[in-house]
């Protein structure tokens, strides 16, 4: 949809009887406003185009760090060397063709009293509304030695990047019979199935060039995400080769030593050839940097807009925020900033709040021709949270057949593609 | 005079309802906006996933409700489906449908 409002239509009734009218030329003069969004994943890249799209005219300015985005969902399948690092990564053009101003840029800090931005360079971006989809950031040496440095020889590969490239490099060069150690925290974390997939997608190349690699998932729960349907399939399609090691057994992860290549729990020790570390997490540091967060590692925000609980006019959504019983995962931030970008805009132009509404599809890739998913659909319910409607939803069967999860694979595939075109294309 | 004013009313009245129209206008497009991560912008897609902006509004809301009702099985659309109302069905019916090109 678009709203257009015919200025010169306004103005000549305005002229007429301007008392009755007057509420609609505030409205107009309101559709400059300019909305500034920070951070160009599926949460920002999302709410830029939804708010343009909608709302031509909109000022809307998108801030990333990045010159392009490389995408953590379907990093798996660059990891295990089914598609190229060029697959996952995307530019802004789409969303420049669409009229976004896109700034490359390091938010330094956030005035919300006078509604300014302070990039890295000194420049000065204002804003009249602010969304932050910031994404995560790693609650370093929480597993003692590991760090920022040390990321760069134990890679996490949870962020899209040099990170993905990296783990991939160590996994084409570790010889056959040789050890890939996962750890896994625990919940919240962005994309709950993803170690899984992660050890899934590795196996499925190990299984093909070297057959005699193993693979161990230290992991910090008791149970995760799609567990039967992953490990069902992980015996049946690649034997013994991946051994889950669940937190009873071993206890939290507590060292790792990177000259040794050995991960430390409090009751187990893991030496391997190739160290995956996906940290415990917490929201970017930029929210606590501007005090959208109270002694809690993540936002909380009016789950009906995402605007924030602290300060007005600051909206925040994706990872960084609790969303209910929402995932963090891509999808979930996407459908966050269709409901933020509704929200606004209705603000905006005077409109009764759209009712909420959201999705989260995830599909995990076991195999090449082997995918399994697990879907939501939420709203709000009367105390405000976003909630899964009972009844709907859920995991794919445990009990179909080859053919089904052949057919997931590709719509898992089909997923991802239209999913980017949406956002970057 | 009279007329004028006449006239006036009528396209304040107007402006009303076309505002109006917008107000649903946006309900509908926060509604339908999930659906098109993976169908596409206005339901127009690329690739395995089923394009949704070729069916007409009876067609479409039939095969929306088949799925809820479970007499149309899918890999997913039967679980998402389950969590909308039919009127909300019907809104999505409506939407995609005169998104026809």
């Amino acid at each position: 949809m678009t709203i257009q409002i015919n200025r010169r239509k306004l103005l000549k009734l305005a002229a007429f009887a301007p008392l009755s009218l007057m509420g609609l030329t505030q409205i107009n003069s309101k559709t400059g406003a300019k909305v500034v969004i920070v951070g160009g994943g599926f949460g920002g890249a999302t709410c830029a185009r939804y708010l343009k799209n909608i709302a031509p005219e909109l000022q809307v300015t998108l801030i990333e760090k990045e010159e392009q985005i490389v995408t953590c969902p379907f990093s798996n399948t660059v990891i295990s060397g089914q598609n190229d690092i060029n697959y996952i990564s995307h530019s802004f053009d789409g969303l420049k063709k669409d009229g976004i101003t896109v700034l490359r840029g390091l938010v330094i800090s956030v005035e919300p009293k006078t509604k300014t931005i302070k990039l890295h360079d000194g420049s000065i971006v204002q804003f009249d509304r602010l969304v932050l989809s910031p994404g995560i950031d790693f609650k370093w040496d929480h597993i003692e030695g590991y760090n920022e440095q040390t990321s760069t020889i134990i890679p996490h590969a949870w962020k899209g990047g040099s990170q993905t490239a990296l783990l991939r490099k160590q996994i084409e060069a570790m010889d056959d019979g040789g050890t890939v150690l996962i750890s896994v925290p625990r919940n919240p974390f962005k994309c709950p199935p993803g170690p899984y997939e992660r050890a899934s997608l590795i196996a499925s190349y190990l299984t093909k060039y070297k057959p005699r690699s193993k693979i161990i998932l230290f992991d910090d729960k008791d149970k995760f995400s799609k567990q039967k349907l992953f490990t069902d399939a992980w015996k049946n399609i690649y034997g013994e080769m991946i051994e889950w090691i669940p937190f009873s057994e071993k206890g939290s992860t507590t060292h790792i030593d990177v000259p040794g290549m050995t991960l430390h729990s409090e009751f187990a020790s893991q030496r391997a050839d190739v160290i995956n570390i996906i940290p415990p997490q917490k929201a970017s540091n930029l929210v606590h940097t501007i005090g959208l967060t109270e002694n809690t590692d993540w936002c909380e925000v009016n789950q009906s807009t995402f605007e924030s609980k602290i300060i007005p006019n600051i909206y925040i959504l994706g990872d960084s925020t609790i969303a209910g019983e929402m995932p963090k995962s891509g999808f979930s931030a996407a459908s966050q900033a269709k409901c933020c970008a509704h929200a606004i805009i209705a603000e905006i132009f005077d409109f009764p709040q759209p009712e909420p509404s959201f999705i989260n599809t995830c599909y995990s890739l076991i195999s090449a021709n082997y995918g399994i998913s697990v879907v939501a659909v939420y709203r709000v319910d009367q105390s405000g949270i976003i909630k899964s409607i009972k009844g709907a939803g859920g995991l794919s069967p445990r009990d179909e057949d080859l053919q089904f999860r052949e057919l997931e694979a590709d719509y898992a595939r089909a997923w991802y593609e239209n999913f980017t075109k949406e956002l970057y294309g | 005079m009279r007329y004028l004013f006449l006239i006036l009313v009528v396209i304040v009245l107007s402006q009303k309802t076309q505002i109006l129209a917008q107000a649903n206008e946006l309900q509908s497009s926060a509604l339908a906006a999930p659906c098109q991560s993976c169908h596409g912008v206005s339901g127009r897609n690329s690739g395995e996933m089923p394009t949704i902006d070729s069916f007409d509004f009876l067609t479409l809301r039939q095969l929306l409700l088949n799925f809820k009702n479970g007499e149309l099985t899918g890999t997913i659309m039967g679980r998402i489906m389950k969590g909308f109302s039919d009127e909300q069905i019907n809104s999505l019916a409506k939407y995609f449908s005169q998104k026809q090109n």
